[in-house]
Parts: structure tokens; sequence; C-alpha cells
């Protein structure tokens, strides 16, 4: 049986006296896109950085495709790709180049991972301004260049913060059949995101996070609790005001 | 980690530093800067070392002279590595990216200290070479495996050394108040080896070359250390002892860093991701523009007292300079003021430079940061937008007032854009006299509007 793409249980996180996530669990399956929903503050960033390593954890447990992220923290890096939601890039690189450094970080075949990248780049409109250098990139091409950055290595987990930041509607609609065409190959996507007709229209599943804790999860049709004609920005407001 | 793509990545950032930087030629100045270091060093050494052949004690002196330089260059080297870890290890903008990529904290360890090279390799290769190299010229049969071996020693043992001392540092000071605390240990050191440079060196070479040197005011530099060892594998060639020496405190050095790296860059990459909330006060708004800018600039002075505090202490010491050298060279007081004044501005100047330099090239970072050392943030803003647009402003007026005298005032608001676009046979007094008149100028104007 394949293990979930990520799975998070429990999960505590304290900025000195103040919790910060308070027992946080999601699951994100295969084939699946999860909205990441919350308002300003709500923990959203800062669980992410805990999923991916970057900040450790107070409690809990984090598995990404069945690698605990705390005994087995090199393999679970592997098997993951993140967007954060302000991604670094080197300036003076060029994004081919700066997706060749990315592919030898992963230990991918030089051939193999420029033939990817040159796909990734292609299918994101960003083949023509592959050789220049960053330095010289709107904020939308850079988003592109860390999307491509992140799916370069094919992960089962992809961890997106933010990721229509700067995007134009045709990349934004690219990306979104990109997230999709992951999540049919089995791959598990997880969107944080404060747009909702975004969260509406793309994930399966939504987690809500309030002062950071869960306090819903499910289905758009779940969250709705049978009345088709709320929105989601109507449970949204309702699960999430003060 | 595929390690092959890894450093050709960081070559080619290395190369577009010093040939496509956002200042051509800026990072290139420390190359010039490290060649003539290094020859006037090599120069002076070679000097000392000619003054003293003709002695009996001549090889001693010439070891004891190497193993001093050797031990200095192994403090700058450390210092210089203890700078960089803060910079490169602990608060670079690439780290998340480098942390979120399935390696290690050895294989991050590795790719940091290659990245720093250039600078850690600052030192051994503009004060250790060229005093081996003075060496090896009186001496020809001095073994460049030698030499080569002590370079590697020195670079290792300062390098390994630094990073072990400088992760504990960081976890027990806050990395805002280790950074200024190292650039002002440096402008000191920088200091002290000016000083010795200007003062006491030439003193000493004239001394050997005059057959007055003392030797007996040389002691001997401090026994087993690695750069007395390194200075006998220049001095008296590679013997087993001694290589194996160099390789155990090389070996040791390193280990150290890596088991420190291993324990402690995962909490402190922790405590650099958090950015620290700070509760200000806030005091009443104040209405113009002025005053806001100076409220502002005092708000960052104030909550940043460590930087306020480099600058002063940089201000003090390069403006003491001057005052230093006043029992050697006697000076007219206006020469005095007027070196002092130059000393001040040089140090605004190459603090801006160095600061621009040193610092992460995350695009807000960056900005927060310069704005932060940035001395007077008035000033700079002064001259960036008022006094450089103040300079156009006039510029222009008085081209227009010459145009004026020689040719009637046009009555079209954007006459003089017209005039500097057209080409050079219609810019004739009598063409500009027709201007305001024809049809032909109402286009010009509105083409240059539009554009």
């Amino acid at each position: 049986m394949t293990p979930a793409p990520l799975k998070v249980e429990g999960l505590v996180r304290r900025f000195g006296t103040r919790t910060v996530l308070d027992g946080v669990s999601l699951e994100v399956p295969p084939g699946t896109i999860v909205g990441f929903l919350g308002a300003n503050g709500a923990g959203k960033t800062t669980a992410l950085r805990c999923i991916t390593g970057l900040l450790g954890l107070h409690g809990g447990r984090v598995t990404v495709a069945g690698a605990d992220l705390l005994r087995e923290p090199t393999a679970a890096r592997s098997r993951y790709g993140f967007v954060p939601d302000r991604p670094f890039l080197y300036e003076r690189l060029s994004a081919r180049e700066f997706l060749d450094f990315v592919g030898a970080l992963h230990h991918l075949e030089p051939t193999a991972a420029r033939v990817r990248a040159d796909a990734l780049l292609t299918r994101l409109g960003l083949a023509e301004h592959a050789d220049r250098t960053v330095d010289g990139y709107s904020l939308g091409m850079r988003q592109k260049t860390a999307i491509a950055a992140a799916l370069l290595h094919a992960p089962a987990l992809l961890l997106l913060d933010e990721p229509l930041n700067g995007l134009d509607p045709p990349s934004t609609r690219v990306l979104k059949e990109l997230l999709r065409e992951h999540a049919e190959t089995g791959g598990g996507v997880l969107v944080s995101t404060h747009l909702l007709d975004v969260a509406e229209h793309l994930c399966d599943r939504v987690v809500l996070l309030r002062s950071g804790r869960v306090v819903a999860a499910g289905t758009l049709d779940q969250l709705r609790q049978g009345d088709p004609t709320r929105s989601l920005e109507d449970v949204f407001l309702g699960l999430t005001a003060p | 980690m595929r390690w092959q793509g890894v450093v050709r990545t960081g070559l080619r950032l290395g190369r577009r530093a010093i040939l496509k930087g956002h200042r051509p030629g800026r990072e290139a100045v420390s190359v010039v800067l490290l060649v003539l270091l290094a020859t006037v060093l090599s120069l002076t050494l070679t000097s000392l070392l000619e003054g003293v052949a003709n002695r009996p004690d001549a090889d001693r002196i010439g070891s004891l002279v190497l193993g001093w330089t050797f031990t200095i260059a192994g403090v700058l080297t450390l210092a210089s590595a203890l700078q960089e870890t803060v910079g490169q290890l602990v608060t670079a903008a690439d780290l998340p990216l480098l942390r979120t990529a399935p390696i290690g904290a050895s294989h991050l360890l590795a790719i940091k200290v290659a990245a720093v090279l250039p600078r850690t390799l600052f030192n051994v290769l503009g004060v250790a070479l060229p005093a081996a190299l003075a060496w090896a010229t009186l001496h020809p049969g001095t073994s460049p495996f030698g030499i080569a071996l002590a370079l590697v020693t020195l670079w290792a043992v300062a390098t390994g050394a630094g990073v072990s001392l400088a992760l504990p540092l960081l976890r027990l000071v806050p990395t805002t108040v280790v950074t200024p605390a190292l650039h002002l240990l440096s402008t000191t050191g920088f200091v002290v080896a000016w000083l010795a440079q200007a003062l006491i060196a030439p003193r000493v070479v004239t001394a050997a070359l005059e057959g007055r040197f003392d030797a007996a005011l040389l002691a001997p530099p401090p026994a087993g250390s690695p750069a007395t060892i390194a200075a006998r594998l220049v001095t008296e060639g590679v013997r087993w002892p001694d290589l194996l020496a160099c390789l155990a405190w090389s070996g040791a050095s390193l280990a150290l860093a890596l088991v420190v790296a291993n324990r402690l860059l995962d909490p402190l990459h922790e405590r650099a991701t958090l950015a620290p909330m700070r509760r200000v006060t806030v005091g009443e708004p104040r209405r113009g523009l002025v005053r806001a800018f100076l409220v502002r600039d005092a708000a960052l002075v104030l909550r940043d007292w460590t930087i306020t505090l480099e600058a002063l202490a940089q201000f003090a010491v390069w403006m003491l300079l001057p005052l230093a050298a006043l029992p050697l060279v006697p000076l007219e007081p206006t020469v005095l003021a007027r070196l002092m004044m130059v000393s001040l501005a040089w140090d605004s100047t190459s603090r801006r430079v160095r600061c621009r330099s040193s610092m992460p090239r995350s695009p807000g970072r960056d900005s927060r940061r310069c704005r932060r050392y940035a001395g007077s943030c008035c000033a700079r803003w002064a001259w960036r937008w008022r006094v450089r647009s103040c300079c156009w402003w006039v510029g222009a007026w008085w081209r227009s007032r010459c145009d004026s005298r020689r040719a009637p005032r046009p009555t079209c608001s954007h006459s003089r854009w017209v005039r500097r676009r057209r080409p050079s046979g219609s810019g004739s007094p009598s063409a500009r006299g027709s201007v305001t008149s024809s049809g032909g100028t109402r286009a010009s104007c509105s083409d240059t509007a539009d554009a």
C-alpha cells in the first residue's frame, strides 16, 4: 500500500510562551490536493516550515511519504518539493542553471535533470527567458522558476505557500493544471492560500486553521454540511470569525 | 548530492560576482588589493631576509620571521573565518533552499566553507604566501610541496577553529550583536596591522639593512603551534614528524568543526529563521517631511545600538589614526584636520561598500540591512534624491538660460526636449525662431509628450 504523501500528527510549536501550533493534525492522501486555509497569523506558514524541517517540532510527528522527518530527515526532504512564500533564487544564475543546481542537490542524473527542467520551463512559459540571469526576472517569473525547482525531482509531496503570488492568469491556469497532473500521478499537494476561490476550484480537501488549531477538515461538501448554496467563503467566515 | 554540479555552480557564481555583478569590477578590487598587499609584503620580507643574510644566525632569524608571519596570517584567517561563518553558515539568504534539500549538515558545511573560500584564503594568500615566497627567493632549494602543505595547514586549522568557535558563540549571543562586534574586531585588527606595516616594519627592515637588527628582540613563536610547524615545513623541508603534525592539526580542526556543525547548525538555523519581534514605543506623529525623516532615523539608530556603536568606534579609530602618527611626523593643525576628514570620508565610503558586498543578495534583506548600516539615512537619501536631482535641475536651468540668451523663448512647455531631440542641422537659432509658429513644432511637441 502506498504511504500517504504527508501525515502530520499532533504538531505543536511554541515561540517562547506563545503556542503557535497546538496539536495540528492533517493528512494528504495520494492523488489529492489539499488546501490549507486560515486567516493571517493563523499559523499556516509556521506549519509549513515545521513540515519541511525549517523549524523544529515541540511535539507531534511528521511523516513524508513514509519517512519520519526527525528520524530520516534526508529521506523525508528528498520526497517533497517546497515553494516558500518568498522563494530564494541565485540572482546571478539563469533559470536553467538554477535548475541544474537544484538537480545536483537532489542527486539527479544531469541529462535527465536537464530534459525535465526544459520540459517544466516550456510548460511554465519560461523557456525563452531560461538563459537570462534571474536578477532581470519579474516576480511571476521568479515564482515560476521556484515552482519548476520544486517539481524537478518529481516529489511525492508538493508543499506550496501562496504559490499564485505574482502569477498572471495564463500562468495560474498552467500551475493549476500542473498540480492536477501531479495529483493524478499519485502525488499529494498541500497548498497554503488565502484565495478562497482558488481553494474552492482546485482543492479536493480543505483544512481550516484558526489560532494554530485545525477547526475543520474535509471535502468541500462535508464542510458545507449538506447545504450546497453555501460557498467556501461562508464556511470560512463562519468557522474563523472571532 | 552530485558534487560536480554544485561545484560548477559555485565557480559560476564566483566568476559572475567578479565580472558581471551589479557593479562590475567591485569584487575585482579585492583581487587587486590582494595582489598589491602580497607584493608589498613579499618585497618587505625579502629585503629583511637579505639584510640579515650575512649574519651567522640568518636561518634562525628567517625561521622566526616566517613563524611570526604565519602566526599573524593564521590569526587573521581565524578572524575572517569567524566573520564568514556568521554571514554564510547562519544568516545567508540561500539557507532555506539548502536546508530543504536532501543534504546533511556536513554537506551544508562543505558547501558553505567552499563558498567562503576566497575570503578565508585572502590572508593566507596575502600574508603567508608572500613570506614563503620571500624565503624561497633567497633559498632556491625550498620545496614547493612544503610551501603548499604549509599554506593548506594554516587555512584548514584557522577555518576549522573559526567555525568551531563561531557556532557556540552564536548560541550564546544573538547574531545581531555578533555581526557588528566581528566587524569591529576586523576593523581594529586591520588598524593594528596597518600601524605595524606603516610604523614598525620600515624600522625593522632599515635596521636589518644597516646591520643593526637585534634578533634577541624577536621572541620565538609558540612552539608546536600549527604556524610554527608550517614555517618549519618551508625552512627545513618536508619531514615526517612535521608532515604528520600538520595533517593531525588540520584533520582535528576540520573534524571538530564538523562535529560542532552537526550539533549546533539546526538550532542556530531555527533561531535565524525566526524574525525577532520587538515591541517599541511609538511617539506622537509629527508634521513635516524633514521631521518625519529625522524621527525615522532616530528610531533606526537608537534601536540598532550595536550598529551605532560600530559606526562610532570606526569613526573614532580612523580619525585617531593621524593623531597616532603625530609623535613620529609633526603635522600642521590644518594638515591634521584634513587628514582626519579624509579618513572619515574614506571610512564612510568603505563601510558602505563593504556592507553592500558582504550582505546576502536577498532583495528584501539586502535593502533592510543597508538601510540599517548606512551611517546616516537622511544623508544618503538627500544625496541620492535631492542633491543629485537638484544638480541636474540646476544644470538644466543653466543650459536653458544659456540657450534663451541665444534664441527667443519658445512658448511650448516641452521646448527644451524638442530642441535636444532635434537633428543637429535644425538646431540653428533661425530654425528655432520658427518653432513656435510652425505646424511641425506642434507635432514634435505631441510626439515628445507621447514618448
